[in-house]
């Protein structure tokens, strides 16, 4: 294993890179869609869209979805998507079905007595959700939104199937040639838990941060 | 000064004030009374624009309530709202401190102006605690200095005796006096006729919407038929 450190380093830059812009395209994405989906801002009729948007990414797995956005989409635009590409842009599709759909959970969560009291005391909207809302809104849905985030890193494992080389397809690789799985896949499997323990341990320093009030 | 002139709110359909008129007056304690559902929180949240109205006008200090902007609007106008609505996010600093940052004062001065109003309200020492850690007087208090941080030049409050003990409605009484010494238009709505009597200059008894009588001064509230009515009930 030792001499395949260089090759494993490279599939853990590509899994990380991979979560970091996933995670930052969900988490965008559905924050923005939460918010304009949540019951004291969204129309009916844009609610609707977005109900349809999350019924689509929730309902189709993301394997598929990957699949579609590499094979499919390119046809049918008529452009040559590279592979990395296609991949992140379908597991942040996917995941941003379920950060709206748990950001507008959170937001509807909060009493329709602090956006009244906002409005008493001349918030703009911007500094409602900004001071307020969404710094309520996270301290309930921070486990959630944390599962959703460590579930995300591995879906990273998903780039195998169009050819991507991240760390589940670099220990394939390394299988191939060792003709020996079984330590490949342990230190594979280890390494994936080390990066969940790490992510773990951020989302509950995290989620101390808005316990307030309950000391 | 506060003119509603013949307001009439709607809400699906249904008529929860109807053609309502009456003033609230400097440095005086405007009370409306009345049975729950007679409409008095929806007359005191159409003077904040938190219902829509469906006619009629607000008129303050000679300006049209429409005609301000939102920041100006919560310059004039405090709420202090049933639960108190404070932000459970926020300290008790913070929660008075936030709106001034809102309306644009640097740190240092909405920190002095939250805690010289803090003080005001015996509320200083409790600075650092959330609403969560504080009673229901003590919340109140804070709710009363959030909005008197804004300097406004109303202050209504809803239902202020809801939750509190006698200890704290004594104490709510005391610091309403001392906001009338200062001129403010205070308007209340509430059903505790024990807290109204101890407090009140001039009351409105609104029955189904509409205002049914005007008791204006403690010295006619023999001769208001039905308030008395509604007292003895």
């Amino acid at each position: 294993m030792i001499a395949y450190i260089s090759v494993i380093m490279k599939g853990i830059t590509v899994t990380l890179g991979a979560w970091l812009l996933t995670s930052c395209a969900s988490l965008l994405i559905g924050t923005l869609l939460g918010i304009i989906s949540c019951r004291y801002l969204g129309s009916a009729k844009l609610i609707s869209i977005i109900r349809m948007y999350t019924f689509v990414a929730k309902g189709i797995p993301a394997y598929v979805q990957i699949l579609i956005a590499y094979f499919i989409v390119p046809a049918l635009l008529g452009v040559n998507i590279p592979a990395f590409a296609a991949a992140c842009g379908a597991l942040a599709f996917c995941s941003s079905g379920y950060t709206t759909e748990i950001m507008r959970a959170g937001i509807n969560a909060i009493p329709r007595g602090q956006w009244d009291a906002c409005a008493t005391l001349g918030y703009p909207l911007s500094a409602q959700l900004k001071r307020i809302i969404l710094p309520q809104a996270f301290k309930t849905i921070a486990p959630a939104l944390g599962g959703e985030l460590e579930q995300l890193l591995k879906s990273t494992s998903l780039l195998a199937t169009i050819g991507i080389t991240e760390l589940t397809r670099t220990g394939m690789n390394i299988i191939s040639r060792e003709l020996n799985p079984v330590p490949v896949y342990l230190t594979i499997a280890g390494l994936y838990l080390v990066f969940s323990a790490m992510l773990g341990a951020v989302l509950m320093y995290s989620e101390r941060r808005f316990l307030y009030g309950q000391r | 000064m506060v003119n509603v002139k013949n307001l009439t709110v709607s809400i699906n359909n249904q008529t929860i004030l109807n053609d309502v008129s009456c003033s609230l007056l400097p440095g005086r304690i405007t009370c409306f009374i009345g049975k729950s559902g007679a409409g008095k929180t929806t007359l005191l949240k159409a003077l904040v624009d938190l219902v829509y109205i469906t006619e009629g006008e607000i008129v303050i200090n000679n300006t049209q309530l429409n005609s301000l902007s939102y920041s100006k609007r919560s310059e004039e106008i405090g709420y202090v709202f049933q639960d108190f609505n404070l932000f459970s996010n926020l300290t008790v600093l913070q929660n008075c401190m936030d709106p001034l940052r809102v309306h644009g004062l640097n740190v240092n001065d909405a920190k002095k102006r939250a805690l010289d109003t803090l003080e005001q309200l015996g509320m200083k020492d409790y600075r650092d605690k959330y609403p969560s850690e504080l009673s229901g007087g003590q919340q109140q208090r804070v709710a009363i200095a959030r909005s008197l941080c804004l300097n406004p030049r109303v202050l209504l409050l809803d239902e202020p005796t809801a939750s509190l003990d006698p200890i704290n409605t004594a104490q709510l009484v005391t610091i309403l006096r001392a906001l009338r010494a200062n001129k403010l238009i205070i308007g209340i709505s509430s059903q505790d006729m024990n807290f109204v009597k101890k407090i009140f200059d001039r009351v409105y008894y609104i029955e189904q919407g509409k205002i049914v009588e005007l008791c204006d001064g403690i010295e006619y509230v023999n001769q208001c038929k039905a308030i008395q009515q509604f007292i003895h009930e």
